[in-house]
């Protein structure tokens, strides 16, 4: 049989940033990878460099060294055209935002498959409609500013906008840190019932771990540019190796450590 | 139920816009409304008072003052808006480049904008229209020259606030080019307050026209223009007050409706966005 291919493999990620004289190293060395269908969790505290990481797999930052490779392919600059683009979408951290604010909801919704020519102009705005309604958004909303929504309903939008996509990665860079908690449960619902019903594959990065849980099936911890630990999410909530992480583990809830890897809480 | 986005347009704002199209209805139809010939002279009617058949009277040189200012409005108004355009279109472009790009494209770019805004813009002005000569499109020529840099300025802090949002990157995750995120997601949002700051410069132009026809620099004689009007009725200051008031007026009208336009329709733009 042969051997199944990660759908994102990254292998000695770098990034430094330089300001004047002062050099700071973001991204050091970092490897891992997805299987498709899985979700990846990237946690770890501000700063640490997880954005920086995922705009690097997103083709919004070069990196200094290192290889990604998406599909079996390595996206080099080059390479990092519309083909990959398409297959490849990211939901962020500030939903509002995210959107273009002259756009209605249906337009913003609209805008990447558009753009990728995915669909012929009068289907492209019925499977936007079905797309909105999948996500759990009212048809009365479509032709509201998308900004006028709340934070809820625009990061919904925005996985309908990736979804439209038919993407086989999403990346979801702190897709649920700007709604409050009530929300965020709603957000990662949906999320999960995307993973069961197309199995889609996410990276999710986060710096709440106890959340990060309900959803990832792997869990990477990053700590000043360096994953320090990478392991099950269960293996690395209830056996973490490194002390990092037994410390983040310490500022989460004792009783939330353990609802957390019972899945049926949302 | 959420509310509708949509907001009513203040009535201010149309009444405004009814007399900018009367503004522009009266120096397109010039010809028509005019009840003389605007350039003809006639030496027995010089500084003739106003009467039933001259309304404002004639100038020093016999010309009816109604037709010359019904035609001059077709110069003030129509090369202001030329200016205004034709400013804007370049100052935008070179803006938004300026800011969307950044680096070396931005550092030489806004150099050339803070060169350029260092020059006192009449004196420069004066001396482009000087050395190209009298004429309309020297005057206008020279007034580009100066007044891009403004609007190159404006657009250019305008993108570098968009430039960073989120959804320029999303927009870039999504596959859109530079050019089709500057097209399509930087210049949308950068127009509103252009179209405001155009709306307001056009009454500066219509002054800055008139300044340098009164300075001798804009229209060839016997054009109309109310710069040029005010220029010929200079002399007469003392005599007859009336040959430099009318254009005066008109000058100071066209520019308070273009200001207060200005005005209103940053409000409406703004309540939109």
């Amino acid at each position: 049989m042969p051997k199944k291919i990660p759908l994102l493999t990254v292998n000695h990620l770098q990034k430094t940033f330089r300001e004047g004289k002062k050099e700071r190293r973001a991204v050091d060395d970092i490897s891992f990878s997805i299987e498709e269908g899985e979700c990846l969790g990237l946690i770890g505290e501000s700063g640490c460099g997880k954005s920086t990481t995922v705009n690097m797999i997103a083709r919004l930052l070069k990196e200094d060294a290192g290889e990604i490779y998406f599909n079996g392919k390595k996206m080099t600059q080059g390479h990092r055209l519309r083909p990959v683009g398409r297959e490849l979408q990211m939901v962020f951290q500030n939903p509002k935002d995210s959107f273009n604010p002259r756009y209605t909801l249906l337009e913003g919704v609209m805008e990447g498959a558009r753009h990728y020519r995915i669909y012929e102009k009068k289907e492209l705005k019925a499977a936007a409609k079905k797309m909105i309604g999948y996500v759990g958004l009212k048809e009365s909303l479509l032709d509201m500013p998308v900004r006028s929504l709340s934070g809820g309903e625009c990061q919904r939008a925005a996985i309908a906008r990736a979804l439209l996509c038919s993407p086989k990665l999403m990346i979801c860079d702190e897709a649920t840190s700007a709604l409050d908690v009530s929300v965020q449960a709603q957000i990662i619902h949906l999320m999960r019932r995307l993973k069961k019903e197309k199995q889609m594959t996410f990276l999710f990065i986060s710096h709440d771990l106890a959340l990060s849980a309900t959803i990832c099936d792997k869990i990477a911890v990053m700590k000043k540019g360096k994953i320090v630990e990478c392991g099950s999410a269960e293996e690395v909530l209830h056996h973490p190796r490194d002390p990092y992480t037994q410390l983040l583990l310490k500022s989460v809830l004792y009783a939330e450590v353990n609802s957390i890897t019972d899945r049926s809480v949302l | 139920m959420k509310k509708s986005h949509k907001k009513k347009i203040p009535k201010s704002f149309l009444i405004l816009c009814i007399l900018i199209v009367l503004l522009l209805g009266t120096a397109i139809f010039a010809p028509l409304l005019a009840p003389h010939d605007p350039n003809k002279t006639e030496l027995s009617l010089s500084l003739l008072k106003p009467c039933k058949e001259y309304p404002l009277g004639c100038d020093a040189m016999g010309r009816c003052m109604l037709s010359r200012i019904l035609y001059g409005a077709r110069v003030s108004i129509f090369s202001s808006l030329a200016i205004v355009f034709i400013v804007s279109f370049i100052g935008t472009l070179i803006g938004v480049f300026s800011g969307y790009f950044g680096g070396i494209t931005d550092k030489i770019l806004s150099k050339c904008i803070s060169i350029m805004q260092a020059f006192p813009k009449m004196i420069l002005a004066i001396a482009i229209a000087g050395v190209m000569g009298i004429g309309i499109e020297n005057t206008i020529f020279a007034l580009c020259i100066v007044e891009w840099a403004e609007y190159a300025r404006l657009s250019r802090s305008l993108t570098m606030g968009i430039r960073n949002q989120t959804f320029i990157k999303a927009a870039r995750v999504c596959g859109e080019s530079h050019f089709s995120i500057i097209i399509r997601q930087i210049i949308p949002n950068v127009i509103p307050t252009l179209i405001v700051n155009a709306s307001l410069g056009i009454a500066s132009m219509i002054m800055e026209v008139a300044a340098l026809s009164y300075l001798g620099l804009g229209v060839r004689s016997p054009m109309a223009e109310w710069g040029a009007m005010m220029n010929a009725g200079r002399n007469y200051l003392q005599t007859d007050t009336r040959l430099v008031i009318i254009p005066g007026a008109a000058i100071f009208l066209t520019a308070v409706i273009f200001n207060l336009f200005g005005d209103k329709l940053r409000d409406v733009l703004d309540g939109r966005v």
